[in-house]
């Protein structure tokens, strides 16, 4: 399997925050979050950064590997960042040109915009950096149990999203074997780009096929029927590490808030 | 010489980042923030690579001559298919170069060109059929190359007899409605289709039936005989035995031997101690050996072993040729040459 850069690839470990229940780790990486979102000011995000580089090194993952992870979005970042530095205007005119005007508080507004997206991103990659895809895939389904009633297909949802996080790097990796071939029939993406393109996605969706099949036949073959009566060989459970993760991730909303009120 | 490698090797990722990355696990291992690997008895495997390995290729040095059978043999993951790779510089070394005519591949316009002459069958080639017909799927190659449309048909029906498929049946049905053999033809046919001088397979037998596995031997070996240079890659001793001229063997990522097939296959415990085999006839010849059997020969193939052992069982004359001329290589050739070809050393 190639290294195919991807957001938030399990990171194994025994750290205190890879041992924390998946569905507490879902449910504290939406408040963390939500916190980011909550800082109003730079303080406000420099303390819920603290938090989240704390959890990073509580977990055991070096800050490298944390904006590793992110990387692939920071054009995400980068795009936004932009925007902001162009629609929001005030303060004093920095660069004028055309329709193009760099303001103080455009530049004051996206450098804030970008932090905050970043804090969030690894607050997200701290998730999936920390937690098996199959434990994700889990807690997933348990958070959509309770839309059960409505009739949503949690069981089936949660396992959609993992068969399909298992095979993104496996389709990377067939589509980059299938462009070899091609290009050693003397095939180039910069003459005959439309042909290519169908030299690829044909036998990339053929195969996408051919291992539906077989996934399914080798999920008949061990008596798959669906969530209902589904147990677990080791199942998910909240030990008194999850009431202080809980507890950690709190005193960081309070910090923020409190930070808010404090420079407001 | 069509292609040498020169001081080949490969890493998957930047090699010094892959070294900080194992320093790194290894740090975190003896801090006790990750488990240990569970091991089996002895811990780490006795051979195949490891997850920490650095370099996939390490030092290749070899050269490939005009003409010449090439058979690679290694166990899984030892650097077989990334080696073959390197043939038409998709592939780029990370030190040291492979030359095709000369010609340093890690020019991508040289790349480029040599792709014309050096045909890469992949594994699973028919995976990548993708047209909605045969003729077209074939054309590809051709198309790619500039050529006229005349001389594209032209090749397209060469290539599709030379596998023995009927260009008029076959030519204007869809790809996928052909069975698995046919589709294999197909997907080869459509490397031929360029008209390649070397022809580089890797594991082309992997996944067919007895049938269509001989008649595909059968069909390389013709490939072959018409003057192409082939490079095979194959976990099949036997078929490496009868086939190739000579054969390279990797053991993770380096060169562990080059020699004739005679050559390779006396080191029978060497090449199990890497996970390898060597070929039915010539591992039964080893044994009877053993049992104070006198039998000659380097290397074995079925026929020639039978040959030997009912002389030696009659005790009366050899019933085919004498020992004398038995050149080593030369006798575990079940698959004749076509006349007129010169064998290659």
């Amino acid at each position: 399997m190639p290294d195919v850069a991807l957001f938030g690839r399990y990171w194994p470990g025994t750290s205190p925050v890879h041992r924390m229940d998946a569905r507490v780790k879902l449910v504290l990486s939406f408040v963390v979050m939500a916190s980011a979102f909550a800082a109003q000011s730079f303080p406000g995000l420099l303390v819920c950064a603290a938090f989240v580089f704390a959890f990073f090194a509580l977990a055991g993952i070096p800050a490298a590997s944390a904006f590793r992870s992110v990387a692939p979005l920071a054009l995400i970042v980068v795009a936004t960042a932009l925007l902001n530095v162009l629609f929001v205007q005030g303060g004093d005119v920095l660069f004028e040109w055309w329709i193009i005007r760099v303001s103080e508080a455009g530049l004051w507004q996206a450098a804030f915009v970008a932090c905050r997206l970043l804090v969030l991103l690894l607050g997200m990659s701290l998730l999936t950096l920390t937690t098996p895809t199959l434990d994700i895939t889990e807690a997933f389904e348990w958070l959509l149990g309770f839309l059960r009633p409505l009739g949503v297909p949690a069981h089936e949802l949660g396992m959609m999203m993992g068969i399909a996080l298992r095979f993104l790097p496996q389709f990377a990796f067939e589509l980059r074997t299938i462009h070899r071939a091609q290009a050693s029939r003397g095939a180039t993406l910069s003459k005959g780009r439309l042909r290519m393109l169908s030299a690829l996605v044909v036998p990339l969706f053929t195969s996408a096929f051919r291992h539906a099949d077989t996934l399914s036949a080798a999920m008949d073959a061990r008596c798959y029927h669906g969530g209902v009566g589904r147990t677990r060989l080791v199942p998910l459970a909240c030990t008194a590490l999850d009431v202080r993760g809980v507890g950690a991730v709190a005193l960081m909303l309070v910090c923020v808030v409190a930070s808010n009120l404090a420079f407001a | 010489m069509p292609i040498a490698f020169e001081g080949v090797s490969y890493a998957y990722a930047d090699p010094e980042r892959q070294k900080k990355r194992a320093r790194r696990q290894k740090r975190r291992r003896e801090a006790g923030v990750i488990e240990e690997p569970p091991s089996l008895e002895k811990g780490a495997p006795t051979w195949g690579g490891t997850a920490d390995a650095v370099w996939a290729l390490a030092d290749i040095d070899f050269t490939l001559a005009d003409g010449e059978f090439l058979g690679v043999a290694g166990h899984t993951g030892s650097g077989k298919s990334t080696l073959v790779q390197h043939m038409n510089g998709l592939v780029r070394p990370a030190r040291g170069r492979v030359l095709f005519d000369g010609q340093d591949l890690a020019d991508k316009r040289v790349a480029q060109k040599c792709r014309g002459k050096v045909g890469l069958v992949f594994q699973y080639p028919e995976h990548q059929l993708f047209a909605a017909t045969v003729r077209e799927d074939v054309a590809f190659g051709p198309r790619n190359l500039g050529l006229s449309t005349e001389e594209v048909e032209r090749r397209v029906r060469a290539a599709l007899e030379d596998v023995h498929l009927d260009p008029e049946e076959v030519g204007g049905k869809s790809p996928f409605e052909l069975s698995g053999g046919q589709q294999r033809r197909v997907a080869f046919a459509g490397v031929l289709a360029m008209e390649p001088r070397v022809l580089v397979l890797d594991e082309p037998v992997a996944g067919l039936d007895p049938v269509a596995r001989e008649e595909f031997l059968s069909l390389i070996a013709e490939l072959h005989g018409a003057g192409r240079a082939v490079v095979m890659v194959s976990h099949s001793m036997d078929d490496l035995a009868r086939l190739a001229d000579r054969v390279l063997v990797l053991n993770e990522g380096r060169l562990f031997f080059l020699g004739t097939p005679a050559e390779v296959f006396a080191r029978g415990e060497e090449l199990r101690a890497i996970g390898l085999d060597v070929p039915a006839a010539q591992k039964l010849a080893a044994e009877l050996r053993e049992e104070g059997f006198d039998l000659p020969r380097d290397l074995y193939g079925l026929e020639s072993l039978a040959d030997d052992l009912a002389r030696a069982l009659t005790g009366g004359e050899p019933s085919r040729e004498p020992k004398a001329d038995a050149a080593p290589g030369r006798d575990a050739r079940e698959t004749p040459r076509p006349s007129g070809e010169a064998p290659h050393a």
